[in-house]
């Protein structure tokens, strides 16, 4: 049976050609299509005569997904503009006049930067200048508190840069068409039941192991990496495959001139490909969580001695007991992968709490005020660590508005704080989709803001995501402040600088902390600015 | 003959008077340069005995304030390592007018800086200068930040009175300053200085009047610590509307041509600033020619002895040993006879020009190209390593280049911002596309394509982190200021 996809064609998906929607065949791009809500809300905005632009970044996926959409009937009434970047940007809105006289829907796939370059120009075409407030509609596509107002009319602007794909619906089937195409193809390269392409496809057709692998994916994109469509299907081609067609696959690698070595069938497995593909989002997996590098000590121990032979997914597939720390190691992945287990209690027990704790926190599974004190105690103790566990209480409740000064470069011998807030005045914000794409596109929860009740947005805000949430539970729990990174510690200096508006004006007593944060030393001093005297002074 | 000429004040003081105005002899702090700039800014300094004894535990162990919060205040208005036993020869890490000493070691940076934001050619002067006046004087009510009000209590009636700065920029011009016809400006880096004051202002005018009055008086010292720099460093160009190249290394990379090709482009600063001051020299000697104040200076005799006779330090400061001194006269008199020698041919007074420039940096306390070096180095634009100097700025220097780039609500591509620095600053980082041609112009050496590129993703990328910048993965970088 001929596959719509050959072996060459799927491997070619993995940081290669395939990847992009203008160089595949119509049935190939129809077959790889993988329908979401979106698509339907694109066919219900045409119907409803409005204009809409599919914007991101490449490999976002909106050639394709135009290129797949031009198909339906539905979309017969709209003008489709699949590659803007061929076009002149004076043409393209020349275009959209004439289609917005006849009443024609404008539907636009189009990268960032010539958008912007579009919204510019849209100020010199008479019934286009409200494009102009395209860069204000992208911003406001995630918000945070109050729903925001469209100036865009009739216009829907879609940035597929900011739809989460990991969703479990959309991983499945793209799995399902992949492994699809390997099941019609028999390997005849390999020996009989060897092929390790076969064996790839068989076991990422088990549910429970798509789920741990999306487990895995989750965590990636919650660390606030970015997973594109292409990413996706690319990660696909190489766990399945390993980029090699198995005519090749068994011949003799030279590692130097005087050494080589054959590939060994385990080497070809998805669980130990998926950590050693060469692109950014393979180095993110390894960066987020590899099985392999984190410990079960009670499991570790029984999988080292061979004592799990049961509750595996795929019962027929033989167990060895590992001889070396490299089989314990790949043994470690394909058990995370493919044995019966909560899988969530296995990662609590493998992965720092803080992990846990940064999932509940853009989840909002666990209550915001108590996680506002949480985040205020955190930042606290960044910039005046001391150990009474008595302050630490009184951390919680007031963020305090740390600063410093020095003119020379260098760091700086303490922080102070006069102002600062109660807990209560803050919150948490989470990010929504707006009104107009609601239903249409999942976004990603990869981090909260933390800003004063009634944010609206310009104000100040604490964006707390992964990289700021490692930094602020690595201070909690003894990380000097003069070894973090520079920009965590510009975003938190410009958020407690931006509360000065919020924090209140003087008072006729101030209380001034100073944190001598080398020694660990906190100083409470007191000024009464009427009498001009020191009212008392304190030592923590 | 009327006595015998003394180098630093006959020849270096009066031409520095002539023409910078500040003088770059002995090393500046970025400290230094805050308390001369807000003295010429507010017009006044303080007395301030009683804080002065108070936040100096080791020079004036008893006093009657708790001495916790004597270590407290030390700490902090020492944070610069500027503060001595005596007031006036200490500088503060201030926040208010109150902190501001008669401390000279400015060398005049602040009235020159001064003398820009009060330059008015039409649109009024610089709104830095309100907001600075502002946030620096605020009244014990409305002291915002915690340093000031920390010091609330030290500044007792006694010594409250605040004295009037005199400043020292009198009736002539110097050369760094003039203005045409018109009343502009002569030299257009003084614009590109001033616009940075101005769009710093610009960002500032309301968080700096809150919780970022500290962040607002920093920025603005970093700035007229770069505009004296970078008016050092081009002191010796030919062209006024051209610029020095400072190559920016945004990689970490050692031993690759870009970092090759930032040596060189910092190697310039030295042979600019040496120009400046050959020039300035030779300047001197024809004006005290046509002065005759000294006699004639036609023949090598007359200058030999002018050599012999040559007090080389002015007085008031602790001068170098007679021995170290005995050495610069010899060492003259063989500089200016191998300048007078068949091969390199020069006239007696151009000789002699060249041969007291080559002593100066062991004349002054520090030399012009020490003062610069020291300078840009405290700022985090220079490099640390004393071995290497190369241009690879830190990012809160960074910070303060994109404050004093961008206006308040615009977004620019970080080619626009490319432009803009190199119009006005001479500052390369590679996302110009020329930046082989202009280095070429320099004579600085050819930087490899894709370390250029390379070292745009890495400034793109720190501006992103610091959150001054949005990229997408079209390759475009906009680079925006939020406050």
């Amino acid at each position: 049976m001929s596959a719509l996809l050959s072996f060459e064609a799927l491997a070619e998906y993995y940081n290669g050609y395939a990847g992009i929607a203008e160089r595949v065949e119509r049935n190939t791009l129809q077959y790889m299509h993988i329908p979401t809500p979106l698509d339907d809300a694109i066919e219900k905005w045409i119907a409803q005569k409005y204009d809409v632009i599919l914007t991101g970044n490449p490999g976002d996926g909106k050639t394709h997904l135009i290129n797949t959409l031009q198909e339906r009937t539905s979309l017969a009434s709209a003008y489709l503009e699949r590659d803007a970047s061929q076009k002149e940007t004076e043409t393209i809105l020349n275009i959209w006049l004439q289609k917005k006289q006849v009443g024609v829907p404008f539907l636009l796939a189009i990268n960032h930067a010539p958008l912007r370059k579009l919204a510019v120009l849209a100020k010199a075409y008479q019934g286009l200048e409200y494009l102009t407030n395209i860069p204000d509609e992208i911003d406001n596509l995630v918000y945070y508190n109050e729903e925001p107002q469209s100036s865009l009319g009739n216009t829907i602007v879609v940035d597929l840069n900011q739809r989460e794909i990991i969703d479990p619906a959309i991983v499945k089937e793209l799995a399902q068409k992949l492994i699809a195409q390997i099941r019609l193809s028999p390997c005849s390269d390999c020996p009989p039941r060897r092929c390790p392409v076969e064996y790839n496809a068989q076991v990422l057709s088990n549910n429970e192991v798509l789920e741990n692998l999306i487990t895995l994916l989750s965590l990636v994109a919650q660390r606030g990496f970015h997973i594109s469509m292409r990413d996706l299907i690319g990660l696909f081609a190489y766990i399945l495959t390993g980029n090699k067609p198995c005519a090749n696959r068994w011949k003799t690698q030279e590692i130097d001139e005087s050494t080589s070595s054959m590939p060994t069938p385990e080497e070809y497995t998805y669980y130990n490909l998926l950590f050693t593909g060469k692109n950014p989002l393979f180095d993110a997996i390894r960066a987020t969580f590899d099985p392999a590098n984190y410990s079960d000590p009670t499991k570790d121990q029984e999988l080292w001695n061979g004592v799990i032979q049961n509750d595996w997914i795929m019962p027929d597939l033989p167990v060895s007991t590992p001889a070396t720390l490299k089989e314990l190691r790949s043994l470690k992945r394909r058990y995370f992968f493919e044995h019966h287990h909560s899988t969530s209690e296995l990662l609590q027990r493998m992965l720092p709490s803080m992990e846990q704790h940064f999932d509940a926190l853009v989840r909002g599974t666990s209550d915001d005020l108590s996680k506002v004190e949480s985040l205020i105690s955190m930042i606290n103790t960044l910039y005046a660590p001391i150990g009474t566990r008595q302050q630490h209480a009184d951390y919680h409740f007031r963020l305090r508005l740390w600063n410093n000064h020095r003119y020379s470069i260098g760091s700086t011998p303490g922080y102070f704080a006069m102002r600062s807030m109660p807990a209560d005045n803050l919150t948490l914000y989470r990010p929504k989709a707006s009104p107009k794409l609601s239903g249409a596109l999942n976004i990603p929860k990869d981090h909260v803001l933390l800003a004063v009740q009634n944010w609206k947005p310009g104000a100040a805000f604490l964006k707390v995501d992964w990289p700021m949430y490692q930094a602020l539970t690595a201070a909690y729990n003894g990380t000097p402040i003069d070894v973090q990174p520079f920009h965590i510690l510009r975003r938190l200096d410009l958020f407690l600088r931006s509360l000065g508006f919020d924090a209140g004006g003087p008072r006729h007593i101030e209380n001034i902390e100073w944190s001598d944060h080398r020694q660990r030393a906190l100083v409470a001093i007191r000024v009464n600015r009427n009498k001009q005297t020191y009212e008392q002074e304190r030592r923590v | 003959m009327t006595g015998s000429l003394n180098f630093e004040s006959d020849i270096f003081d009066k031409m520095i008077d002539r023409t910078l105005f500040y003088s770059p002899k002995i090393e500046i702090r970025p400290v230094h340069l805050a308390n001369g700039f807000f003295r010429a800014i507010c017009g006044k300094y303080a007395k301030a005995e009683y804080q002065q004894m108070a936040i100096y535990p080791k020079g004036y162990p008893k006093m009657d304030i708790n001495e916790q919060v004597r270590g407290v205040l030390n700490t902090i208005l020492s944070a610069d390592g500027a503060v001595y036993r005596q007031a006036h020869t200490s500088s503060y890490t201030l926040s208010h007018v109150s902190h501001i000493t008669r401390d000279n070691h400015d060398r005049r940076t602040g009235e020159w800086l001064l003398a820009i934001l009060v330059h008015d050619d039409g649109e009024g002067p610089s709104p830095a200068l309100q907001l600075l006046r502002e946030l620096l004087t605020q009244d014990n009510r409305q002291r915002s930040d915690e340093i000031s009000v920390l010091t609330l209590p030290l500044f007792t009636p006694d010594d409250s009175s605040l004295e009037d700065f005199r400043p020292q920029f009198s009736g002539q011009i110097p050369s760094s300053l003039e203005v045409d016809a018109s009343g502009f400006f002569s030299d257009p880096l003084l614009y590109s200085i001033r616009k940075g004051f101005d769009q710093l202002a610009a960002h500032d005018q309301e968080v700096g009047k809150y919780g970022g009055k500290l962040d607002t008086l920093r920025r603005m010292v970093v700035w007229g610590c770069f505009a004296i720099y970078l008016h050092l460093a081009n002191s010796g160009r030919e062209e006024r509307n051209k610029r020095l190249p400072l190559l920016l290394q945004m990689t970490g990379k050692s031993n690759s041509t870009l970092q090759e090709a930032s040596i060189q482009s910092y190697q310039w600063m030295g042979r600019s600033i040496d120009s400046f001051l050959r020039k300035m020299v030779s300047t001197a000697i024809e004006l005290l020619v046509q002065e005759g104040t000294y006699g004639s200076w036609e023949t090598s005799a007359d200058i030999m002895q002018y050599i012999t006779d040559m007090n080389w330090q002015a007085g008031g400061r602790i001068g170098k040993k007679e021995e170290k001194l005995l050495q610069l006269t010899e060492r003259c008199l063989y500089f200016y006879a191998s300048y007078l020698s068949d091969t390199a041919n020069l006239s007696p007074r151009t000789a002699f020009a060249n041969a007291v420039t080559d002593l100066i940096d062991q004349i002054l306390s520090s030399s012009p190209r020490d003062v610069a070096r020291a300078l840009a180095t405290r700022i985090g634009l220079l490099s640390s390593s004393r071995q290497q100097k190369f241009y690879t700025p830190m990012p809160d220097f960074l910070e303060v280049l994109v404050c004093a780039s961008v206006p308040p609500g615009q977004q620019w591509t970080i080619n626009q911002l490319a432009a803009y620095w190199a119009d006005n600053y001479g500052l390369l980082f590679g996302a110009l596309g020329n930046e082989n041609d202009i280095l070429a112009d320099w004579g600085i050496s050819v930087v490899n394509g894709s370390e250029l590129y390379e070292n745009i993703n890495a400034l793109a990328d720190i501006l992103e982190m610091s959150g001054y910048a949005r990229r997408y993965a079209d390759g475009v970088v906009l680079v925006s200021v939020r406050e």
